[in-house]
């Protein structure tokens, strides 16, 4: 009988790890922050930090007389107030709605004598501050004729006026102000570090897949593309651009920092799916980034929208770093809105 | 990175202490017939065997030997220990050796596989750098053919698969359990009683942090067998382990455990044994295959180096 047996196998199940969820730290809270009164829907902004508060750059506002407001902004001067609002939109001296990104009056002309149904628009996608000055980095984006079709064109930088309410685009040898053509350098994160402004750009070469590269730049140079080194693993930092290494492979929304708490630089990894948000850290930028480590699992968005932004806010920071604040966008395109999530880490992570 | 959680029970003090009750039994042994046996194993005093109580008959997936296994999957080892050198003095022989494994084994549907060329999927890998020291002295006192051997070895061992030589997409495994480095602990005594010999071994993996995607692992392992003839003798290998799962990297990974039998023959010589037998276990698998647990009954055949002490 056992040798008729010898061979025999009976599967007892099969295990799977489990994945660390939430030991890192606590969801502290999770608010939608409230639209001003005179606002219907807004984009996904961009975040410049300053240090006493962030300043975020929408794509465009709809106002509730149903006309729009492009490069609106908002100021916030902490994570509470922002959860509390309504706060107003930034205004000019003059009381007007402040307009940081704009279409020149040339743009605006070509758009309005198109007739394929496409159409020129500037969305704001990472900046930074320093000594006072921002600097927002922006998409030459084609859109349209359907509402998922997009081409982008290139990548642009302006230098903010904050009490003008205006960004003066830079332009480049030819008076272009495509710096970065196509997808050359499309950058999704920046912040200053040591007296260095870094970016992280992300290219998206096929479907769900995305390759991150870092670049840095004398934060007053940002507007010369002569000024910018990009960083090569094999021969560090240096001017071509082409020789930049991947360092991030994660199909996520990012956003890079230096994190004083951890005492590491961190990126901030929103997954545009399922709404889970993870942290990986390096102690240096030219190192390799570790493993991801969960932190939390955002509010689930509509089933026709994706999450957007994911951007850590770092001037809202508490406790020097244990407590960090993410804003993304979630929800259906007629109805999204804008969160704002707190976390607060347990303890440092190496 | 985040602290890993300890819910490993601490089985050092529980190790020590089948230790003396391991030597306090083997002091049932004095029939006046084996104590004009020799105690001593060969080999000599270098490159010989490693061990005074020999690993390699061990129902251990790890066991030191050359095996194959035509079922339930096919299984091919190359195994095995080394002692650079013997040092002799106050009752005690020091034995510094290597250890190495290399483990193939096949991913096929269950079955019998007479000769196991093909099915190669999952590899391990490992090797160690140990010492065994063996209190002959204090083991003669016991009974006339007693051993008492501690052993430790710092081991290291990975886990592999074959991919495909033309090329395509990879599996990926990397969720899976790494064995990793570890330190290991074991005790071993011998214990006679008539022909009937008992090798009785307690050992504990301590898994070194954030090495590993275990934390602990302590194994008992039993070896019996009749030795009244001198061509033959029947044997039983019985050997459990269970794994103490940890966190590592940004996953937690389950426990684990193996009990294991073999039950079959062996050929004594003088360089070690023949064993041919039938195997039975319940448990996790082994390498890449970590994750899945079922009860097996196998047929294999292995080549175990190393005398027997008290043969």
């Amino acid at each position: 009988m056992l040798l008729l047996c010898v061979g025999c196998a009976e599967n007892l199940g099969t295990e799977t790890p489990t994945r660390r969820s939430q030991k890192a730290g606590t969801l502290l809270r999770e608010c939608i922050v409230p639209m001003p009164a005179d606002v219907a829907t807004w984009t996904t902004p961009a975040t410049l930090a300053f240090p006493d508060g962030a300043l975020w750059i929408f794509q465009s506002a709809t106002l509730a007389d149903g006309s729009t407001a492009p490069g609106a902004a908002l100021w916030l001067a902490s994570a509470d107030a922002a959860c509390a609002g309504p706060a107003d939109l930034l205004r000019t001296p003059d009381g007007n709605l402040a307009a940081f990104l704009t279409l020149d009056a040339a743009e605006t002309s070509a758009n309005a004598t198109r007739t394929d149904g496409r159409w020129l628009a500037l969305v704001p996608k990472a900046g930074f501050s320093d000594a006072g000055v921002g600097h927002l980095y922006y998409d030459h984006v084609l859109v349209g004729p359907g509402s998922f079709d997009f081409e982008l064109l290139g990548t642009g930088v302006c230098v903010l006026d904050t009490i003008a309410g205006t960004c003066t685009r830079a332009v480049d040898a030819v008076g272009s102000t495509v710096l970065w053509l196509g997808d050359e350098l499309p950058i999704r994160s920046a912040f200053v570090d040591a007296g260095m402004a870094y970016l992280l750009a992300c290219r998206q070469p096929a479907s769900l897949m995305q390759s991150c590269t870092l670049a840095r730049v004398v934060p007053a140079s940002a507007e010369m593309i002569s000024a910018y080194e990009y960083f090569d693993a094999f021969a560090g930092w240096g001017a071509s651009r082409t020789q930049s290494t991947q360092v991030l492979d994660d199909f996520a929304l990012v956003s890079l920092s230096s994190n004083p708490f951890h005492g590491r630089y961190t990126v901030v990894l929103t997954d545009p799916f399922d709404g889970k948000v993870s942290l990986r850290l390096t102690p240096s930028l030219e190192q390799s980034f570790g493993s991801q480590v969960p932190l939390f699992t955002a509010v689930a968005p509509a089933p026709d929208a994706l999450f957007d932004g994911g951007a850590e806010q770092i001037s809202l920071r508490g406790e020097g770093g244990r407590v960090i604040h993410i804003a993304y966008t979630a929800g259906s395109f007629a109805t999204r809105e804008l969160h704002l999530a707190s976390f607060r880490f347990d303890e440092v992570l190496k | 990175m985040i602290s890993r959680p300890s819910r490993s029970p601490r089985l050092l003090p529980l190790l020590a202490l089948s230790s003396v009750c391991i030597a306090v039994a083997a002091r049932a042994d004095t029939g006046p017939a084996e104590a004009a046996r020799e105690t001593t194993a060969p080999g000599g005093d270098q490159f010989g065997f490693p061990r005074a109580i020999p690993f390699s008959r061990s129902a251990s997936r790890d066991a030191p030997g050359f095996a194959v296994a035509m079922a339930p999957r096919g299984v091919r080892t190359a195994a095995g220990e080394i002692g650079f050198a013997a040092y002799q003095g106050h009752g005690l022989i020091l034995r510094p050796g290597f250890y190495g494994l290399l483990e193939l084994e096949g991913d096929e549907q269950p079955g019998f596989t007479p000769w196991p060329s093909q099915q190669i999927h999952f590899w391990r890998g490992s090797y160690a750098f140990q010492a065994a020291l063996a209190f002959d002295g204090l083991g003669r006192r016991l009974c006339s053919r007693c051993a008492l051997e501690f052993t430790l070895r710092f081991r290291h061992e990975s886990e592999h698969y074959t991919g495909a030589n033309s090329g395509g997409l990879g599996i990926d495994y990397s969720d899976r359990p790494i064995f990793g480095d570890a330190i290991i602990l074991d005790v071993a005594t011998v214990l006679w009683r008539g022909n009937w010999l008992l090798i009785i071994r307690a050992l504990d993996d301590l898994f070194l942090p954030d090495r590993s995607s275990y934390s602990l692992g302590p194994g008992l392992d039993l070896h019996l067998r009749y030795a009244a003839w001198r061509r033959i003798h029947p044997f039983f290998s019985g050997y459990a382990e269970y794994l103490f799962g940890t966190e590592h990297g940004d996953l937690s990974y389950p426990d684990a455990y193996l009990v294991r039998g073999l039950l079959g023959i062996a050929v004594p010589g003088a360089l070690g044994d023949l064993m041919v037998f039938a195997s039975g276990d319940v448990g996790h698998r082994k390498g890449l295959a970590a994750y899945t647990k079922e009860a097996t009954l196998g047929l294999g055949v292995r080549l175990a180096f190393g005398s027997m002490p008290g043969m």
